[in-house]
């Protein structure tokens, strides 16, 4: 024997066993009902989003035919500059021109809706992915080292904890600029060195205890390749569903700071809201007439944001075999 | 007959099918007499243990079969009784110690307390006094002091708790206890004094037991009868010695072989080939056939009737070992 | 000499668990879960290391392969003194090597030096070519120390007991097997699947490309234990820890096992340390026997003479409490009182004292006693037995 009858490549074999893994997971996960709603509303909003420039051409070719000079000066798709003529008095309400209305700018909300789409899943993913990353390092290793770093890192996460985020990023932005990106990397250090890693270190905890990292060690294995080799990925099913709550978490924040005008981002939903907000048309009865300018941006944060925590608690029995029935 | 079991059929349902755990058992016990049920892991021993006492999980669904109690004033059959009369039976009538005993004691209430409330919950109308009586009672049978009846399950050894589980499956003097798995996570010493104790207790109150195990030689030491259980049928049923000196089934007599011991010459140990089958989907036939040296073509198509082959010694087997036959398994 | 032959000796190990927690102060309380054990293991025989649940006999293994730190001993390797190696911290591997070799060494004359023996004997003559240079022989001692670790941690390998937890569950077959070159850095992709592919043949998961890209859950216990025995030994070690590998197997499956590992000490030419619970199972896995008791070895001998004629009244009521798989065969009643103390602090005597039913005034009065050879090579720790106290 001893003649090798792999025929295949080492990483054709691994995509296949990927490839089985996923569809096993796929059929554990087609049972959840509403972890499938919210898979769902996640694809819904994503192609939503990446139609966003069909938009204002389809808009154009319906009603501006006849202006081309018009929609060019005054680009009335435009969600940030955009501005209707032929409106006498904005905000307008719903109507053909406007599927979703006009904000007190004269602005096309579908169109603000619309382009905020994308930045929102930016936002809410990348700080996400930045929490999870420095959450399951700090995790393991915290777990795997002991002693003085994971003293120093569970004390750490306490404080984090215990500081008001929120406060913090209102603090933060009076000394600078709360564009975007900054924010998705403020918020996903905030909350990488929070809770996140009390959850993954207690996992990484059981993990480390198990007869195969002491075969590895006794192997020689180095710590580092203990804790990105093993320990990791034990814990990153976990700290996947984690990084699916933690979008929800982001993309809320940024809705809470963008209505209370802290952040320096030119369009998102916050901000329509914030915008409402700031004209006055959410106060008294207003917020009843002018419904157009609060409801759907609200409903499309609250869906977005619940969508991720339903996938989330989806994932988490496929990921949890304890919550798994045998 | 004290406890008889005919055709016990129990089945786990799955997503993938049903997994026959218990598939066709029948034994007699007498009373007074020691019946060991031996088999490897996955075989369906414990689900024998749950069937008779009506413990099932959920997805557990009855097939076929009776077991019947007898009570004093005739027999009764324990699967068609409702739930409210099954309790009475249970503990009072047949009892447990169960697998990983030691895990079976609360830690937050005294052991005692514990057992009193065994004993409450089928007998309300005793007094506490006389329930703590019953209890010093029973931890004097099971070689504990009394006096430790009022610690706390951390304070007792792992040998204790044995001994305190023993004693909570003694306090409702029932006629039957199942023991599965009493001593497995126990040492040989500790071991060895609980099994003495324990067949000590059953010949003084003269009671009936049902031994679960993998270890044949525990097995061995304390059962009057053997069956010898194999993917959820029993393959073999006699009394201790003709089990041990005359395995008729295959699979017994490589299991006889296939365990070591400190005495005796050193003898070739047997390996088995393959592996158990998985119950989802046994094997058409004889469900020892894929693994067994003797097996033909009818192993693998008919299943083998389980009879008896000898007096009081049973078979299911085409093809039993004859005396002095040496079995030869194509292992290694 | 024959010490050639010796794969491993190990000289007066102790390990200490600290059995309370301080801040302040000095921990006093230890638990002596291993405490003063010597033996030796020569290449292709097999020592099996017996007790009951805390006697130190798995502390020992670990020690041995780098899990635990030696709190003192010496740990030979094929004429090499791996004590250095296991110390994680460089100045403990110092002052290892200072207390061992360089204060004993400066005290003696060149003569003294010369007469020493074994693996002292080695280090010696290194002291003296040295010119008896303290600083030199040190840095000589640790030279390479990582690169040396290494090499240590493949000629010792260990077998873990619970085949369902000792192998990763999100790695292939493939991976875990391959591990240890991985770690190691053998080979390139190609080599290491044929590598693996012929471990796997070896230890009977044929056809191996069947079983290498399943993940352990898809295997049955055996299937695991006979991974994890390939994992072990792909780095061709010269010995290997094995911390009772069958006793979560079943019986049918369990003696194909045995005999595997039986079958590739023979093809690999390596040794055992063969931890276990069970005596009927050492039987069959090794020539000697060292019964554990309290982390110090009672009796070691030649296993079959051991199991015949069992001296320290430990071995004899553990062998005596062992159920024997023939109901017509009455064994006699183990000779014991009480139960397993936990060994923190014991005091200096006979650590068996409390139970031993043979104890006279002698045992209390005088510490542990030493093993002594009372019959050919097989050595007993009892002054009782010894006829040292009567």
């Amino acid at each position: 024997m001893t003649e090798m009858v792999v025929a295949e490549p080492l990483w054709k074999i691994r995509l296949k066993l990927w490839v089985r893994s996923f569809k096993t997971g796929w059929e554990l996960f087609k049972e959840k009902k509403l972890a499938l709603f919210g898979l769902g509303v996640i694809i819904f909003f994503a192609i939503f989003g990446l139609l966003y420039p069909l938009y204002p051409m389809i808009m154009r070719n319906l009603f501006w035919k006849d202006d081309p000079f018009g929609y060019q000066t005054f680009m009335p798709y435009d969600p940030i500059i955009g501005f209707d003529p032929d409106i006498v008095s904005h905000p307008s309400p719903p109507s053909l021109r406007h599927p979703l209305g006009t904000d007190p700018l004269g602005r096309d909300i579908l169109s603000m809706i619309m382009y905020s789409t994308p930045r929102e899943f930016v936002l809410g993913i990348t700080a996400a992915l930045i929490t999870v990353i420095i959450g399951t390092i700090i995790g393991a290793s915290a777990a795997y080292y002991g002693g003085v770093i994971d003293t120093f890192f569970m004390r750490l996460a306490d404080i984090v904890m215990l500081f008001p985020s929120l406060a913090l990023l209102m603090v933060l932005s009076a000394f600078m600029e709360l564009t975007l990106f900054r924010l998705a990397l403020i918020m996903g250090i905030l909350a990488g060195f929070g809770s996140i890693t009390l959850v993954l270190k207690a996992q990484a905890l059981t993990v480390k205890v198990r007869p195969f990292i002491d075969a590895a060690k006794s192997t020689g294995a180095s710590d580092a390749y203990i804790i990105f080799r093993h320990i990791i990925p034990n814990i990153l099913p976990l700290s996947f569903l984690y990084m699916m709550f933690n979008v929800t978490g982001a993309i809320f924040t940024e809705a809470v700071l963008s209505f209370l005008g802290l952040a320096n981002i030119r369009m998102s939903w916050g901000v329509i809201i914030q915008m409402a907000e700031s004209s006055g048309y959410l106060m008294g009865a207003s917020i009843g007439t002018y419904w157009w300018l609060w409801l759907p941006a609200g409903v499309c944060i609250t869906l977005l944001c619940s969508s991720f925590y339903f996938l989330g608690r989806g994932l988490e029995e496929i990921v949890n075999p304890r919550l798994r029935k045998r | 007959m004290l406890l008889s079991v005919r055709d016990l059929r129990m089945y786990y349902r799955t997503k993938m099918g049903y997994v026959k755990a218990v598939d066709g058992i029948n034994f007699d016990l007498d009373q007074g007499e020691s019946l060991g049920i031996v088999g490897e892991s996955g075989c369906g021993k414990t689900s024998i243990s749950m069937t008779i006492l009506r413990l099932l999980p959920d997805n557990a669904e009855f097939k076929t079969g009776s077991v019947l109690f007898d009570t004093g004033n005739g027999p009764v059959d324990l699967v068609k009784l409702p739930e409210s009369e099954m309790r009475k039976y249970r503990w009072r009538g047949i009892s447990m110690i169960f697998q990983a005993a030691m895990n079976s004691l609360n830690p937050v209430y005294r052991v005692g307390d514990q057992i009193i409330e065994a004993i409450q919950n089928h007998f309300p109308d005793m007094p506490l006094d006389k329930a703590r009586e019953k209890v010093a009672e029973l931890f004097t049978l099971v070689g504990l002091d009394p006096s430790r009846m009022d610690q706390y399950p951390h304070q007792y050894s792992g040998g204790m708790k044995q001994r305190a589980v023993i004693a909570m499956a003694l306090a409702c003097d029932p006629k039957v206890i199942i023991a599965d798995e009493p001593t497995t996570a126990l040492d040989v010493i500790v071991q060895d004094r609980i099994l003495k104790e324990i067949r000590k207790i059953q010949k003084k109150l003269n009671m009936a037991m049902i031994y679960i195990s993998h270890d044949i030689a525990v097995i061995a030491e304390v059962s009057d009868k053997i069956a010898v259980m194999y993917a959820g049928k029993f393959v073999e049923l006699a009394d201790a010695v003709t089990v041990f000196k005359r395995p008729m089934h295959p699979y017994t007599y490589g299991l006889m072989h296939a365990f070591p011991s400190t005495v005796g010459e050193k003898t070739e140990l047997v390996t088995i080939p393959g592996e158990p089958p998985n119950l989802l989907n046994p094997p058409k036939g004889c469900r020892f056939a894929p693994r067994c040296p003797k097996a033909d073509s009818v192993c693998l198509d008919v299943d083998p009737k389980y009879r008896e082959v000898e007096k009081n010694h049973f078979v299911a087997c085409h093809h039993p070992v004859q005396p002095k036959e040496v079995v030869r398994f194509y292992a290694d | 000499m024959q010490t050639n032959d010796v794969v491993l000796r190990i000289e007066n190990l102790r390990k200490l668990f600290p059995a309370e927690r301080k801040i302040f102060g000095k921990v006093k309380l230890f638990v002596h879960a291993v405490d003063d054990i010597t033996f030796e293991i020569r290449r292709k025989e097999s020592l099996a290391l017996v007790g009951e649940s805390g006697c130190g006999k798995t502390t020992t293994g670990r020690v041995l392969v780098g899990l635990e730190e030696p709190t003192s001993g010496r740990i030979v390797v094929e004429q090499e003194d791996v004590t250095p190696l296991l110390y994680e911290d460089e100045s403990a591997a110092k002052r290892y090597v200072r207390e061992t070799y360089v204060k004993r060494f400066s005290s003696m004359s060149d003569q003294q030096l010369k007469s020493l023996t074994g693996i002292d004997a080695v280090y010696a003559q290194r002291f003296l070519d040295l010119g008896k240079n303290e600083a030199k022989f040190v840095d000589e001692m640790l030279q390479n120390r990582r690169e040396r670790v290494w090499q240590m941690r493949r000629r010792i390998q260990m077998i873990f007991q619970d085949p369902y937890e000792s192998l990763n569950p999100r790695m292939t077959i493939f991976d875990i097997v391959a591990e240890p070159l991985n770690i190691h850095g053998v080979g390139n992709l190609k080599e290491r699947e044929e590598l693996v592919a012929k471990m796997l043949f070896d230890v009977g998961l044929t056809p191996p490309e069947t079983f290498m890209f399943r993940f352990p859950h898809e295997l049955s216990g055996g299937q695991r234990q006979r991974v994890a025995i390939a994992r072990a030994l792909i780095l061709n070690p010269s010995f290997v820890v094995a911390d009772e590998p069958t006793s979560m197997l079943d019986v049918s499956i369990r003696t194909g096992v045995m005999k595997l590992m039986m079958r590739l000490a023979e093809e690999h030419q390596m040794s055992y340390l063969y931890i276990t619970h069970d005596l009927a199972v050492a039987r069959y896995m090794s020539n000697d026997i060292a019964v554990m008791y309290l982390g110090k070895i009672v009796e070691r001998g030649p296993t079959e003479e051991v199991l015949k004629n069992p001296l320290h009244p430990y071995t004899q009521a553990l062998l005596a409490a062992v159920p024997i798989p023939d109901p017509e065969m009455k064994r006699g009643e183990p000779n014991i009182k009480g139960s397993v103390p936990r060994p923190i602090n014991p005091p200096p005597r006979c650590r068996f004292f409390d139970r031993c039913p043979y104890a006279v005034k002698f045992c209390e009065d005088n510490d542990h006693p030493p093993l002594k050879e009372v019959a050919p090579k097989h050595f007993v720790a009892c002054y009782v037995v010894a006829g040292e106290a009567s």
